[in-house]
């Protein structure tokens, strides 16, 4: 036994001695690339000149944000169910409603692709998805939530009737369609049951993350209503990033 | 016989005549001869003998001190303009290490130690070594002056050989400055698109702007003679990283996911390219430095 791991440790040492000497020649080669020393040599004016056009010659991809559409949807490997209820005076079509947020949910380009599969049950869901007349969205919280815009409380996501029909100016003046706002508007406060914060516009022009506030100003993105692939993570799941 | 009175008044102020005497009333034949001696026989003078003289040159001791002395300087005299000439490329290639060196200590070293290099700095230096260069080996005249005295002439060929060098480091200096000067047109041009991202994530649509503002840009700049290639081939890579970033955005705008993979794919590909011939533009680069510090170092 002694005899096995004493080879394994010889072994070692001359892997280490091998990995060591490699990074001796490299450091050796890279102290012969320079010419001449500033500090002393006349007319040394490679380092200067080589550091300008490192610049240009350490240029490389940026990171780009990957369009919700492109990320791959992972396999569904659990399931969170919810169910739809309403509160106040509800004009619009809750069949639609149960429809357009259960497409939203499941679709490719949404939450799913975190690997949840979204279950309406009639009741006991995981949590609750209100279609709440605009007055009525307050009595939710007093403090968290207003009559302007959707809101989310504990296990409660509740969608603003007002903006359910017409969405909002910010949204629709950067040219969103209603479609998009109700897919956007139900991610979004999804989004905050998961356990996600706000996060807002990286740059001007690029589409804005949905955990974005773009009901109420797009911050110079475009309008988008699906998480970006930075944003695909659960806390609440214990999905990390 | 008439007279006729002529004169004239000599430098003491007396009157000289001169008379004419009219002599045609004698006639010579009618007159017998006239006795030349009073002696019954003519006295018959020996012929006298020519003594043929030697050349003899009667020269005082004094100026023959001073002829000698003429002489002497005559002889001297090319030795000792030679031996000044000699003298004098001596004393100019001598001089070139001082001055190189006070040039170096005064405006090369400091220079240096600077993190970024002014432009101009190095086509100055060229200029000061050109200046030294001018002032080296005379040249003209002296010159065939120097090919008439052996030891002026090799004084003279040492003299122009450190000239050479002088002229070997002006040339090298001259061909960093425009190395250097591309680089920073180049950077100038690119500079968009080589700044750091203020945001985590890249814009595709102010990529693509920057790329092809860069690629628009860079056409416009004229390379060094030895980097025309390299300039070429980067001029390929940023115009293919500006295509990139243009097929990049219509893959987005149509949600195209193969294209847009394919872009991307490109992209990298372009990008590598502009960093590989950036490579080569810096091996050439240091091949120019080479030659600059092994002049230098040949003059010293």
């Amino acid at each position: 036994m002694m005899k096995k791991y004493g080879s394994i440790f010889v072994a070692l040492v001359i892997a280490l001695g091998i990995v060591g000497a490699t990074g001796l020649t490299i450091y050796a080669r890279e102290q012969s690339a320079n010419t001449c020393k500033p500090a002393s040599d006349a007319f040394c004016y490679e380092p200067q000149i080589s550091s300008q056009a490192e610049i240009l010659g350490s240029v490389a991809m940026p990171k780009l944000a990957t369009p919700g559409w492109l990320a791959p949807a992972q396999p569904a490997t659990r399931e969170v169910t919810y169910t739809v209820q309403t509160r106040g005076t509800v004009t619009a079509d809750v069949t639609e409603f149960k429809s357009q947020v259960n497409e939203t949910l499941n679709s490719s380009l949404g939450w799913s692709r975190l690997g949840v599969r979204f279950t309406p049950v009639e009741t006991g869901g995981q949590y609750t998805i209100w279609l709440s007349e605009a007055s009525q969205v307050p009595s939710f919280s007093a403090s968290g939530c207003d009559t302007v815009v959707s809101c989310t409380v504990g296990n409660n996501v509740i969608i603003n009737q007002t903006r359910w029909l017409n969405g909002s100016d910010a949204w629709n003046a950067a040219g969103g369609s209603l479609r998009d706002y109700r897919h956007m508007v139900v991610n979004h406060e999804t989004g905050h049951w998961l356990g996600h914060g706000h996060e807002f516009c990286s740059a001007a022009g690029q589409p804005a993350p949905v955990m974005q506030q773009q009901t109420i100003n797009m911050q110079g993105c475009t309008p988008n209503p699906w998480p970006l692939a930075s944003e695909m993570y659960a806390p609440k799941l214990g999905i990390r990033s | 016989m008439s007279e006729e009175k002529k004169g004239f008044v000599n430098r003491h102020g007396h009157r000289a005549d001169m008379n004419r005497i009219d002599l045609s009333d004698i006639s010579v034949d009618s007159d017998g001869a006239v006795p030349t001696h009073d002696s019954p026989e003519p006295l018959v003078h020996p012929k006298p003998v020519r003594r043929r003289r030697a050349f003899s040159f009667h020269l005082s001791k004094r100026r023959l001190l001073i002829i000698g002395g003429i002489i002497l300087v005559l002889l001297l005299l090319p030795i000792i303009a030679g031996e000044i000439v000699a003298a004098s490329y001596r004393s100019d290639a001598g001089a070139v290490s001082g001055k190189l060196n006070k040039l170096v200590s005064d405006k090369a070293l400091p220079s240096q130690q600077k993190t970024t290099i002014k432009l101009g700095v190095i086509g100055e230096m060229a200029t000061s070594v050109d200046d030294i260069r001018s002032s080296t080996c005379g040249g003209g005249l002296l010159d065939n002056v120097a090919m008439l005295y052996p030891r002026a002439k090799s004084a003279h060929t040492d003299c122009v050989e450190k000239n050479g060098r002088l002229s070997d480091l002006s040339s090298a200096l001259k061909k960093l400055e425009a190395e250097n000067r591309y680089v920073d047109s180049a950077l100038t041009a690119t500079k968009t698109v080589t700044a750091p991202l203020s945001e985590p994530y890249a814009v595709i649509d102010a990529q693509q702007t920057n790329w092809v503002a860069a690629r628009d840009a860079l056409k416009k700049l004229s390379p060094p003679t030895e980097w025309q290639e390299q300039h070429t081939t980067l001029m390929r890579w940023v115009s293919a990283v500006a295509e990139g970033w243009t097929a990049l955005n219509g893959a987005s705008g149509l949600q195209d996911k193969a294209k847009f993979e394919s872009a991307e794919k490109d992209l990298n590909a372009a990008y590598e390219g502009i960093r590989s011939t950036v490579n080569e533009l810096m091996t050439t680069l240091h091949q120019t430095q080479n030659t600059v510090t092994a002049t230098r170092k040949a003059l010293q």
